[in-house]
């Protein structure tokens, strides 16, 4: 397994909401964090979502995972796949 | 150009002193209690049930409730959130109320020994002359002392029979005795000239019973911003004048629906009168007496009651397929003119429901616009925040025009 990539993405929704002093304040909503991992292997991959998975050094719920076979190139005279996880981790940093 | 929203903000838009997130008034004077739903912020936790508090709305006191049912609610969605400059999560402090017109809980009392008290239960009222002329004669009769003497009850139990009936002049009287047992203020804008010889409202709501004794002369009954029970005859509250509009149209319905009933006929019984001519002055027949004056004639009483039919009609294309609705009077008896009245102020309710127009726009300088001021029979407010500001909308309904009463006919018209 080769780690070509790897995104972390956190995120919260804001709204604002008025306040007896007259002025509008911010609010953060729940934040999600998730972390897209992208490595290539030679193996062709099972896939699965919703399910917990570790790869590249992070663990999480697989919201979504891709697979690309790469026609073009080899590895140890292997076929290719490159694989993207998207994991969805706990708390609001990654 | 006019800007609406742009004033309000959560310093004026407020549930006593809690930010409001959305409020929702319905006001008519055809319902019995005005409602409203609010969803506040309230970081001092929310209002008990039964506090009675002010919605402010643009800075504008728009009436006072009761607090009937404070819901706090948490959400992980939607309340979980992170104030500005907080350095931790909490949920919003969100409380939606329903809430109840001020008064409420007095209007609802019932009439029970709680709230009368032990020594005025049963509420039995009866007329002075319902009195004199019934009760007092048939409790004498039943007494054992003199003088008949052939009864069976004694002093004390005729005394205490006596003393339970409230006597009163008329219909004010047993609503301002109901309203000031539950504690409740009231107006009166109108002749409540009709009154039930006896009635017993036991372990009624006051409002039941107040309602049931206006209606005896054909008046309504609404509890206003205030908490204040206003008693009313339709003809002369809503006279047909222009209503107020919002500042800006944003749509309007006009109703003209048909009428049903078309025709109300009152039936009842009333008290004859009849013409005790004048008697002109001159000599006596004894000529040692003084001349006498003259006398002017007048109606007298009659022993004898008349049956009162009177019908009044609405105009319009229907009425020439009359629905009638017959109303009979057995408890106390009525004068053609009461019972015209009653007839007019049914077709009036019925006018008013069919014939009405609403008009709905920004909210923004109508706040005080309320039912049964200025023309109005119902109101509707809507105060949302829709993200970065306050959206204030309200829709008017209204009578369109005054009521018109095609040629009633009556078999007792002479006073």
């Amino acid at each position: 397994m080769h780690v070509h990539k790897i995104k972390k993405t956190v995120k919260a929704t804001t709204e604002k909401l008025p306040d007896t002093t007259g002025t509008v304040i911010l609010y953060a909503g729940a934040p999600e964090a998730s972390v897209d991992v992208t490595y290539r292997d030679t193996a062709e991959p099972t896939l699965v979502a919703g399910a917990t998975h570790s790869v590249g050094g992070y663990t999480g719920i697989v919201e979504q995972a891709t697979a690309d076979i790469m026609p073009t190139l080899k590895l140890d005279g292997s076929v290719v796949w490159e694989m993207v996880y998207n994991l969805l981790v706990p708390g609001g940093t990654v | 150009m006019r800007i609406f929203f742009q004033d309000l903000t959560g310093n004026n838009c407020r549930l006593g002193d809690q930010t409001l997130i959305n409020l929702l008034v319905t006001e008519s004077v055809d319902a019995d209690y005005d409602t409203a739903s609010a969803v506040c912020l309230a970081p001092g936790g929310p209002y008990a049930k039964g506090t009675t508090l002010h919605t402010e709305e643009g800075g504008l006191d728009t009436g006072a409730w009761v607090v009937e049912d404070p819901v706090v609610s948490k959400d992980g969605s939607k309340t979980w959130r992170r104030r500005q400059g907080a350095s931790a999560y909490a949920h919003l402090p969100l409380v939606s109320y329903k809430l109840r017109r001020a008064g409420y809980l007095q209007a609802r009392r019932t009439l029970s020994p709680q709230t009368v008290g032990a020594d005025h239960y049963p509420p039995k009222f009866c007329t002075l002359t319902y009195m004199a002329g019934t009760v007092q004669p048939d409790l004498e009769s039943q007494l054992a002392q003199p003088p008949q003497g052939k009864g069976t009850i004694d002093i004390f139990e005729y005394q205490k029979q006596y003393a339970s009936w409230h006597q009163v002049n008329d219909a004010q009287d047993i609503i301002l005795s109901i309203a000031s047992w539950v504690g409740l203020g009231v107006a009166i804008h109108c002749k409540l000239d009709a009154c039930a010889d006896q009635y017993n409202p036991q372990d009624k709501p006051a409002i039941t019973a107040i309602k049931e004794a206006a209606a005896w002369s054909g008046a309504s009954v609404y509890l206003d911003r205030t908490g204040c029970l206003q008693i009313y005859d339709r003809l002369t509250a809503f006279p047909g004048g222009a209503p107020p509009m919002p500042q800006d149209l944003l749509s309007e319905e006009l109703h003209d629906a048909l009428f049903s009933p078309t025709h109300v006929t009152v039936i009842g019984t009333g008290q004859g009168r009849y013409w005790v001519p004048p008697v002109p002055g001159g000599p006596r027949a004894d000529p040692n007496l003084p001349y006498r004056d003259p006398e002017p004639g007048y109606w007298a009483t009659s022993p004898t009651a008349y049956a009162i039919e009177v019908d009044e009609n609405l105009t319009g294309p229907e009425a020439a397929y009359p629905v009638v609705e017959r109303i009979e009077i057995r408890d106390y008896q009525i004068t053609p003119n009461m019972a015209k009245q009653i007839a007019q102020e049914r077709l009036a309710a019925v006018y008013q429901g069919a014939h009405v127009a609403t008009y709905s726009g920004p909210a923004e300088g109508r706040g005080l616009v309320q039912p049964l001021k200025d023309n109005v029979v119902a109101v509707t407010r809507r105060l949302d925040w829709v993200g970065t500001y306050y959206r204030y909308e309200m829709e008017i309904t209204a009578p369109r025009g005054a009521v018109k009463f095609g040629s009633a006919y009556s078999n007792w018209g002479w006073w």
